[in-house]
């Protein structure tokens, strides 16, 4: 039989591995030279550095950079950073982005789930927005249970149950059904669209490498943040909706107004659930300062008659018209008068508020207006206080037209802390203006995320769109979070966490070394077996396996693939699996040498006999494979890519490399090929 | 030729099935036992997390200072390479509660609490956290089922196409027979060892319904080719012939992969065992079906067609 030339196999073949060299040099140099064990000091150096900064402005340490801090405060080289150092440091993390990712089950990090609260963005949309639409999207919630694809149905349905025109809240009047469920539909499916766009600005400026948002099927946002340290700071950023607005703070006497209302209609028609009222102790804790009243004369009298407060002193003998006056003013009695007249809430009775608030007959008689809770909380006395404040429900203005936010320390506040200014669009900056200028004398609530943060007077127009969110303290991250949020815009809606997962980075470590075990013995043992039965023809064999794994880890780095747990057990189940295509040839042309074949033409048919059976039963690996990748999350998608990979590079190596490496045994030799 | 017939395959295929069909109905019987196949969060929602202490700590400390309240229900594990030299952790917990999604984030503050103060601040690592909602557990077990029933149909489609239906259908009923045995055998299992059902798990079974049908076709490619050869032969011979020809082949090409298997559910650690063991389960069952079910199905098949012609 005539020669087989060879010779564009072997020029294909030889590009194929340069390539795959050249693709795995940049992954050679991130985790296995010399470097990677200096960058790793840069690394802990850059992080410490920080990390002690941090802490000489007094801010609180996460659990990670405290540790830091504690294994090398005493060691004085890591606390200098030299030029090149930062250089180097820049140009490894260059490379890194060439090199094979791991994912975060190697590498730690965070992987979340994500859906957007249908109902909350149905109550953004509401051109009008009662307690009717609460309840009736209280009930869709509630038939729905979270069955995102049937949720439009099941408004349109209970709506119709309730004889509801959908048009009386969304839409303009006259709209029918369709039309209106269709709009919401199609604004449901833009807001997946937004919502990814948002949470990419806010991670790209959040400074994480390599992070992925994905949408999965319409409702759903996968985001993984690999080598993310801080869980919680990062948790908020992607699910902090950040709508920010503004609204007019209600005059005193409608607050008094109100408070007396809800007392009366709680006094007659005490809640269901009532709560426990009685708490004189939570009386007696009023803020120290509050007699020092600063606020004007009418104010303190107000203050006074509202909350009757109680001297420390008589509070023993008071305590039985404590008990009357809670249950006379089942409201009045929860809340305690604040240094300026506004009103807190101890932490106790926060709950117990929360429900009051809640409740039908109290949300009726609030009509137009809400109370809004303060951010955080003023500690007197070591208990906490939470400030509420009646505003306008209607909002002046929203945060769509911010333009630019930053985050700067504050100057002119005594107090200090951390403050955010920022910038609004012309179209914001005019109604700004117009709103300011109307309202001069009264108080404009800047509002995020239903929490209140500061309600300044408004003392003149403001012309520029320009204003200032003051924290109040907090630290670094907060403010920048904040600024982040602002600039990088709103959600649509608030997003549910379906689902979320937290990879420390040891675990990712322990894994790593029990792949990398696992996988140098299983190697070895193929090898000692592929050659103890197959002589010469096994070690050609070993060689081609030994490519199938270079091609795959290449291959899986020019899909931008990431190698997890399961896909190193992958791979190294594939190891096993492509010297089976090798042991079917190899037993074929065993069997074709029986038949009194030479050795050439055994060898031929053997290859050519073989080769249907090899990729039938492949193929079928290949289909579970992908059946697998389509409804696989994550780390099984990394199992199923490299099982994948591994068997189409099997067929190339179990059959052509094995082939080239044979003829040319035989041919330049013309001798027996041990088998 | 005759050499290579040693074993007399299609005569035992009663006995086969019958020792299939008896670990089968062990299993399901076992499943029905400790009521219902044992899925871990991933399927039904709830919290994990796994904790490392860098002191020895004594379980039974962990157990009370969790008990009762709010953690009620909670399952306490230690985690398997405990102490090895490797591990910064002298002792590895893994703390599960399925729950109601809605108060996940409270129950993992609480947590974390317990642990600060009942077990000391820093001396514990939190090495993983999970929290999934039920609704998503419900979809994966939808989806999983459709992956399951989406891989057979393609695999029934090509193996149509390449063969004949009768082989397609041969095909599916090992493959239906090897998901069934392995499902069983880890169900039993759990009476000794901890193993749920879990993504892996599921990654697992999908490769052994890709893999086991390998050896299936190997020997299902010789059946057609020694057809053609050794025309006017039975089917129940040329079946024999066929099997006992490939053996050597489904033998070693099973036996290379067991290798790897075995080393990964050793060496692999305890993320991956329950994938590594599936496997290892999958692999001897789906090399058992290759020889013993799938091509004497087609003899059934045969014989089945036979009868109805001579009634005909």
């Amino acid at each position: 039989m005539k020669e087989r030339n060879n010779m564009i196999r072997w020029i294909i073949f030889a590009a194929l591995l340069s390539w795959a060299v050249y693709a795995l040099i940049p992954t050679y140099r991130t985790y296995f030279s010399s470097e990677k064990a200096v960058v790793e000091k840069i690394k802990i150096k850059n992080d410490l550095i920080k990390a002690v900064a941090k802490q000489e402005r007094g801010e609180k340490l996460t659990a990670i950079e405290r540790k830091l801090v504690r294994d090398y405060k005493d060691k004085p080289e890591y606390l200098s950073l030299a030029e090149e150092e930062i250089d180097k440091l820049n140009e490894f993390e260059k490379q890194n982005l060439k090199s094979l990712r791991l994912g975060l089950d190697l590498q730690g990090g965070m992987h979340l789930v994500l859906e957007i609260d249908y109902e909350q963005l149905l109550k953004n949309k509401a051109v009008k927005k009662d307690k009717q639409l609460d309840d009736l999207l209280a009930e869709v919630k509630s038939v729905n249970g979270n069955n995102k694809e049937a949720y439009f149905e099941d408004v349109q349905r209970i709506f119709k149950g309730k004889n509801v025109l959908l048009s009386n809240y969304f839409g303009r009047s006259g709209d029918s059904n369709k039309k209106i469920i269709d709009n919401l539909d199609s604004a449901a499916r833009k807001g997946i669209v937004t919502t990814l766009e948002v949470l990419r600005n806010r991670i790209d400026q959040f400074g994480i490498a390599e992070p992925s948002i994905q949408p999965r099927g319409k409702h759903r946002i996968i985001v993984e943040l690999p080598g993310v340290k801080d869980e919680e700071r990062a948790t908020n950023l992607v699910n902090q909706a950040a709508f920010l607005e503004f609204k007019i703070v209600a005059d005193n006497e409608i607050l008094q107004q109100k408070i007396d209302d809800i007392d009366a209609v709680l006094k007659n028609k005490p809640m269901d659930d009532q709560p426990e009222i009685e708490t004189p102790e939570a009386k007696e804790v009023t803020p120290a300062e509050e007699k020092s009243t600063e606020t004007s004369e009418t104010d303190a009298e107000d203050a006074t008659k509202l909350f009757s407060d109680t001297d420390k002193d008589s509070a023993a003998a008071v305590s039985d018209s404590e008990a009357d006056f809670a249950k006379n003013y089942p409201f009045k009695a929860l809340l305690t008068g604040g240094r300026s007249g506004n009103i807190l809430v101890n932490e106790k009775n926060r709950l117990k508020v929360t429900e009051i608030l809640k409740n039908d007959n109290v949300r009726n008689i609030l009509g137009n207006h809400e109370f809004v809770w303060k951010n955080k909380p003023e500690v007197y006395n070591e208990e906490q206080f939470w400030e509420i404040m009646l505003v306008e429900k209607k909002a002046v203005l929203d945060g769509t037209s911010i333009v630019e936010a930053t985050a700067q320390l504050s100057q002119s506040s005594a107090s200090g802390g951390w403050e955010v200014p920022f910038e609004l669009d012309r179209d914001g900056a005019r109604i700004f203006s117009e709103v300011t200028g109307k309202n001069v004398g009264k108080r404009l609530a800047i509002i995020l995320d239903n929490k209140l943060y500061m309600a300044p007077n408004i003392q003149v127009r403001i012309p520029n769109g320009r204003g200032v969110i003051t924290l109040g303290g907090g630290t670094t991250e907060e403010a920048q979070d904040i600024a982040i949020v602002l600039k990088a815009g709103a959600l649509e809606a608030p997003l549910e966490i379906m689902e979320k997962r937290v990879i420390g980075p040891s675990l990712g470590g322990d894994s790593i070394r029990s792949g990398v075990i696992s996988a140098a013995i299983g190697f070895g043992l193929v090898v000692v077996f592929m050659i103890f039965w197959y002589k010469l023809s096994g070690l050609f064999a070993v060689i081609a396996l030994f490519l199938n794994f270079i091609f795959t880890l290449a291959t899986l780095g020019m899909f931008k693939g990431t190698l997890t747990l399961p896909g190193i057990a992958g791979l190294i189940l594939t190891m096993g699996m492509a010297v089976d295509a090798n042991i079917i040839i190899f037993e074929r042309i065993k069997e074709e040498m029986g038949e009194k074949n030479t050795m050439l033409n055994a060898i031929n048919a053997g290859y050519e006999r073989a080769f249907t059976t090899v990729f039938d039963s492949n193929l079928t690996t290949f289909i579970a494979g992908i059946t697998l990748y389509q409804f696989g999350t994550g780390a099984v998608k990394g199992f199923a890519l490299t099982l994948m990979i591994g068997i189409m590079w099997s067929m190339f190596t179990a059959v052509v490399v094995t082939r080239l490496l044979s003829d040319l045994y035989v041919n330049k030799n013309t001798k027996k090929l041990s088998i | 030729m005759s050499a290579k017939n040693k074993i007399d395959f299609v005569g035992k295929i009663k006995t086969a099935l019958g020792l299939s069909l008896i670990v089968i109905i062990v299993g399901i019987l076992s499943v029905i036992v400790q009521g219902g196949l044992n899925y871990n969060i991933e399927f039904n929602g709830g919290y994990l997390v796994h904790v490392g202490f860098f002191e020895k700590t004594d379980i039974a400390n962990i157990r009370s200072a969790f008990s009762g309240g709010d953690f009620a229900g909670m399952d306490i594990q230690e985690f398997g390479d405990t102490g090895s030299e490797a591990s910064d952790f002298a002792t590895e917990v893994v703390l599960k509660m399925e729950t109601v999604a809605d108060n996940i984030k409270v129950l993992e503050e609480k947590v974390v609490s317990v642990l600060n103060e009942k077990l000391g601040k820093e001396s514990f690592e939190i090495r993983q956290a999970s929290s999934i909602g039920p609704k998503v557990g419900d979809e994966l077990k939808s989806s999983t089922l459709k992956a399951i029933f989406w891989a057979l149909l393609f695999i029934l489609i090509y193996i149509t196409i390449k063969f004949r239906f009768k082989y397609g259908i041969a095909a599916i009923i090992a493959l239906a027979h090897d998901v069934l045995v392995t499902v069983g055998v880890l169900s039993l299992l759990g009476f000794i060892m901890n193993v749920e059902i879990s993504l892996s798990v599921i990654a697992a079974i999908l490769t052994i319904v890709g893999y086991s049908l390998n050896d299936t076709i190997v020997v299902f490619d010789r059946i057609r080719e020694n057809v053609k050869k050794l025309e006017g032969m039975e089917l129940d011979k040329i079946i024999n012939i066929s099997i006992n020809e490939t053996l050597t082949r489904t033998m070693l090409t099973s036996l290379t992969t067991l290798f790897v298997v075995v080393i990964l559910f050793i060496f692999g650690g305890e993320v991956i065992r329950d994938l590594s063991i599936t496997l290892l389960i999958g692999i001897m069952v789906g090399t058992y079906s290759s020889i013993f079910i799938a091509s004497p199905i087609l003899i059934f098949w045969e014989r089945s067609r036979r009868k109805r012609l001579a009634k005909a």
